[in-house]
């Protein structure tokens, strides 16, 4: 046995049955994002109340509800900022460039989409022009299946007053909790991008890999060893990168077995119905909670495996964060192959 | 008229009830009765009528009754309204024309997807003092309703969970406010029947006399 499960757990993984609420505010300050300063590094945007607090309902966490950007107050004057044209918005939240993060964290606030009327500006922040932001296309494909188009959305370029913006709490705080909602609001907008593709069931196991990736989070960079041993055994070999977004959703819903090394691709899964059985492949004992998450939404039964032969690390390297060499790749694929048999 | 009463003197259908159901009705509804309340009975086609009459003759001539589902032609008290609970506008509609319910009774399908599904898009739109009844919640042990001891979906697994949520704000944000939380101030379980009272919070302070 070279492969053992996962046991240490970065972060929470509760699911919330009920659905988040949506809280109604009145005379709030927007401020933008800081041209020219990445989202991490920003300490200035955000919804404040009149009292220079950041309303906690708006704010962007991770972990135990601790905030991403540390932006827990404004040192703004309401009376020296202008109101919104509009009375009424709804607040979006921010729109994250990273693929990953965009689907757990930008699209979490739109569930209220599916329970409410769609009557005030979808207020965001964001760098750029609203019609730029729909560019990577990935956005614009999922914005389309969440029935949103750019004249659907508002933002400032410098801080205003908002008269009354209704809030709808995130319905997935990364590494924190998900709510059911959030899975039924993305297999629903799976829906509406595979559109009427049929669906044809494939008992064969899918492969995610990362061979061909030239930066990133995280990579096995000697992946191919295993791929050689599993492409052997019949197992079909995916490129996700290479793939369109519908081509990546509909192989979620048709491939009961996935296996990969960890990776946001396995974030797909939260557009199919299919209950998915996933077998990850991590370099070390730990796993971020955001993967937890999805499998909480989408119900897949996955199972998180690291190699106990050892792991060669090197962080920052070949284009990505965290580079590792497995040893015995070619036994670790051999159990991966025992443990799906 | 006790509810056992109006249940007995109804004759335009069967009407099958656990006997124990007549006296935590009693506790719930008693302050409703001869006073305008609406009423949105989820129910199945076959039993509406005579469900509707019996909650009719209950609650007195001010109530309104309306039954979620196919049915007859309205009367006086009774109306039949059917439509998809997911779908707001339908919501709204039904909002618009009898106001929000001040007592919404479940004893429909008894699925836990439909139980679970109309409880959550009701939620919504009932009154903030509000009552909410499922009823027959016993069959999340049987398995032709998709029921077994344990089971986490149904409808008796969802209401576990929802004990952890409405003490969202002692939970250190792992659970974080939500719908429920927000906007129901208790549950009760009674064998076969869960009762939600609906209210806020406004203050949720520990305070002392000095």
């Amino acid at each position: 046995m070279i492969l053992r499960d996962v046991t240490t757990i970065w972060g929470n993984d509760h699911l919330v049955r009920s659905r988040p609420s949506i809280e109604e505010h009145f005379d709030v300050l927007f401020v933008p994002f800081t041209v020219g300063v990445h989202l991490d590094h920003d300490r200035q945007w955000g919804i404040f109340s009149r009292d220079g607090r950041l309303i906690d309902s708006s704010g962007y966490f991770r972990g135990q509800h601790a905030l991403v950007c540390g932006n827990s107050t404004t040192d703004i004057n309401f009376d020296d900022v202008p109101y919104a044209p509009e009375h009424h918005y709804i607040y979006g939240g921010p729109i994250i460039n990273h693929f990953g993060h965009f689907l757990i964290s930008s699209l979490s606030r739109l569930w209220f989409l599916e329970f409410h009327e769609k009557t005030s500006p979808i207020l965001c922040h964001s760098h750029g022009a609203i019609p730029d932001w729909f560019n990577p296309s990935y956005r614009a494909e999922l914005w389309k299946g969440a029935k949103l188009e750019a004249q659907d959305f508002a933002t400032f370029e410098t801080p205003v007053r908002i008269r009354h913006l209704s809030i709808p709490r995130t319905s997935l705080e990364e590494q924190n909790f998900v709510h059911d909602v959030y899975g039924r609001m993305m297999r629903k907008i799976g829906d509406r991008i595979v559109g009427q593709k049929p669906i044809h069931s494939n008992t064969t196991p899918a492969y995610l890999s990362k061979h061909q990736m030239r930066n990133g989070v995280t990579k096995i960079g000697n992946e191919e060893e295993i791929i050689d041993v599993l492409r052997d055994a019949g197992v079909e070999i995916f490129c996700p990168e290479t793939m369109s977004l519908p081509d990546q959703i509909s192989l979620f819903r048709e491939r009961q077995t996935i296996i990969g090394t960890s990776s946001s691709a396995f974030h797909m899964s939260i557009f199919s119905e299919l209950e998915n059985d996933i077998f990850c492949i991590l370099p070390t004992n730990l796993l971020n909670s955001n993967f937890k998450l999805i499998d909480k939404a989408a119900k897949n039964k996955s199972r998180y495996l690291f190699p106990k032969s050892g792991t060669e690390q090197h962080e920052n390297t070949l284009g990505f964060n965290l580079y590792s060499i497995v040893s015995d790749p070619k036994g670790i694929a051999r159990e991966i192959l025992s443990r799906i048999s | 008229m006790s509810l056992y009463d109006a249940f007995t003197s109804v004759k335009s259908g069967e009407i099958e009830k656990n006997v124990h159901f007549f006296s935590i009705y009693e506790r719930y509804l008693a302050s409703y009765k001869d006073r305008p309340c609406v009423l949105f009975l989820i129910i199945d086609e076959p039993h509406a009528q005579a469900q509707a009459e019996m909650w009719a003759r209950y609650l007195g001539a001010f109530s309104k009754i309306v039954c979620l589902t196919n049915g007859y032609k309205d009367q006086d008290q009774i109306a039949f309204r059917a439509g998809n609970l997911d779908n707001p506008l339908f919501r709204k509609q039904l909002v618009i024309e009898f106001g929000a319910p001040d007592i919404v009774i479940d004893d429909g399908s008894h699925l836990p997807e439909d139980t679970i599904s109309s409880f959550e898009n009701l939620n919504s739109i009932i009154k903030n003092n509000g009552l909410y009844f499922i009823e027959d919640t016993y069959t999340s042990y049987w398995r032709n309703y998709k029921g077994s001891l344990g089971e986490s979906g149904t409808i008796l697994g969802y209401a576990k969970d929802l004990i952890d949520e409405m003490h969202a704000h002692h939970t250190g944000q792992v659970i974080p406010p939500n719908s429920f939380s927000e906007n129901v101030q208790s549950m009760h379980i009674y064998d076969g029947l869960l009762v939600f009272e609906y209210g806020r919070y406004l203050d949720r302070r520990s305070v002392k006399n000095f």
